[in-house]
């Protein structure tokens, strides 16, 4: 996906899609500060934010998140939470997180605060909801004044395709929309199962569907044998399934330096773990260097069957919606007209094949002038491979 | 044509030499302009959003390459920063 900036209120600059970095992960790379990154300050309510250094400050943006997720819903709380990050000089958000089990009527509390603090402060307003919140779409579309960032909470550590089908519901739902929002999505997995729970896949697809991420905080009980990510798969394999896919006991892994057997008989875990944090890079950096034309082979090759079409189809969204329906190119058309060119481009089908008729539009009225609908319907049919001209449904 | 198949002969042989060194293609193409410009490997790191061992793996890597591979890896990512722009 190709990178888009996102300025902050302050002026800071956040390079989307972003992967949120917590403390311990910055800790983990061995480094202070990830350029244009968010920082993900976490901490539990009624404690202080941990200490963030001042070059991290200045290389990245800090968004200091109070963990609500296990405490019922309490107005009190979220007013005295929300009056610390819009005072503090040390963040530069002001999140209203979820709380546990929070209904419908409480998110629209949350919004009406929200609304509140909009004329309190500058700073750029996250509105976190639950993943399966039932607050229906259209009153977000209603309320989208009071937020800048709209944050799905997933909230587990390891994904299934049912969950993830629902994300994905809302996240399309919002995309449609006559808001032009970002989307984060809070607590994510990064591994989801395949055929059933045994079968592993490391697949870190939030960065391909949104516009910012962070890893779930929580830990799972994780898996009782011994299992690490294959690079060639993404499947997360036990010693003798890495045998059955064609690897060696003696085979070398480069990325540590050591063969499949030592890695899988470590016996102080320090090995795997680093194994772990290593192929998460070049897993990661893979994806993010993902373009449109690239995506569709990746995905195919790399993902579980069953989560493909998911996928694919909501990057294909995603790029209608920043390429087209919020370009200022087609601002000059009127909602109706950009509504037919769209149902036209949507034919096309593949991400790759869209990409191309969406530049092929571009060209057509930034290049050629062409402002026609008709005209420019007939041009994306023809390269569309359809019928040239313009038919009448009627027999 | 014989362009287009001498430009994929040439993406065939830098998949190859990555392979060869176990170096991810996409992370090599982001670690070698940044390593050109003559930053360290945490630099590098805080650029690009990756472990600092994993910069260090990649510029050992290279350092180890041969340098008639390494003159050819350089030129072929340097055409296409060119043909991007």
């Amino acid at each position: 996906m190709q990178d888009k900036m996102l300025k902050l209120s302050n002026g800071k600059k956040i390079v989307l899609p972003c992967r949120m970095f917590q403390p311990t992960d910055l800790k983990r790379m061995e480094i202070d500060f990830v350029e244009n990154g968010i920082l993900f300050n976490r901490t539990d309510p009624g404690q202080d934010f941990p200490a963030v250094l001042n070059k991290t400050k200045s290389k990245m943006a800090v968004l200091n998140y109070c963990d609500f997720s296990t405490t019922p819903f309490s107005e009190q709380k979220l007013k005295e939470s929300t009056e610390k990050q819009i005072h503090s000089e040390d963040c530069d958000f002001v999140i209203l997180p979820i709380f546990k089990g929070e209904t419908a009527h409480q998110t629209r509390l949350k919004i009406k605060h929200a609304e509140e603090i909009r004329l309190l402060t500058d700073k750029n307003i996250i509105l976190e909801i639950p993943y399966n919140s039932e607050l229906n779409s259209q009153e977000l579309a209603n309320a989208s004044g009071a937020f800048d960032i709209l944050a799905l909470h997933y909230g587990v550590h390891y994904g299934h395709f049912k969950q993830l089908a629902c994300v994905i519901k809302r996240l399309v739902e919002i995309r449609q929309l006559p808001i032009n929002k970002k989307i984060f999505c809070m607590a994510v997995p990064l591994k989801f199962a395949g055929d059933s729970v045994e079968d592993v896949y490391y697949m870190p697809l939030f960065g391909l569907i949104s516009d910012g991420w962070v890893k779930n905080w929580k830990r799972g009980r994780g898996p009782q044998k011994i299992k690490l990510t294959d690079q060639r798969d993404l499947r997360c394999k036990t010693y003798t399934g890495w045998l059955e896919t064609g690897h060696m006991p003696n085979e070398i892994l480069m990325i540590v330096g050591r063969t499949v057997y030592e890695l899988f008989n470590d016996p102080d875990k320090l090995i795997r773990s680093e194994y772990e944090i290593l192929i998460a890079d070049e897993i990661l950096s893979e994806i993010r260097d993902l373009n449109e034309v690239t995506f569709e082979k990746y995905v195919y090759t790399k993902f579980h069957a069953k989560y493909v079409g998911l996928v694919i189809r909501t990057y294909t969204e995603n790029m209608i919606a920043r390429m087209f329906r919020w370009s200022e190119v087609f601002s000059r058309f009127s909602a109706e007209e950009k509504r037919l060119l769209e149902s036209e481009v949507r034919r096309a089908g593949t991400p790759s094949n869209v990409f191309g008729l969406i530049a092929y539009l571009t060209q057509c009225v930034v290049a050629e002038n062409i402002m026609s609908v008709p005209v420019l319907i007939q041009k994306l049919k023809a390269r569309n491979g359809g019928p040239t001209t313009l038919t009448s449904t009627n027999p | 044509m014989a362009q287009i198949l001498k430009q994929l002969g040439n993406r065939e042989r830098v998949f190859t030499i990555c392979k060869d060194y176990s170096l991810n293609p996409s992370l090599l193409t982001q670690i070698l302009p940044a390593m050109a410009r003559g930053y360290n490997n945490t630099t590098i790191a805080q650029k690009l959003g990756v472990h600092r061992v994993t910069v260090q793996r990649y510029t050992e890597a290279l350092r180890k390459m041969k340098e008639s591979e390494f003159k050819f890896i350089f030129a072929y990512l340097a055409k296409g920063v060119q043909n991007a722009r």
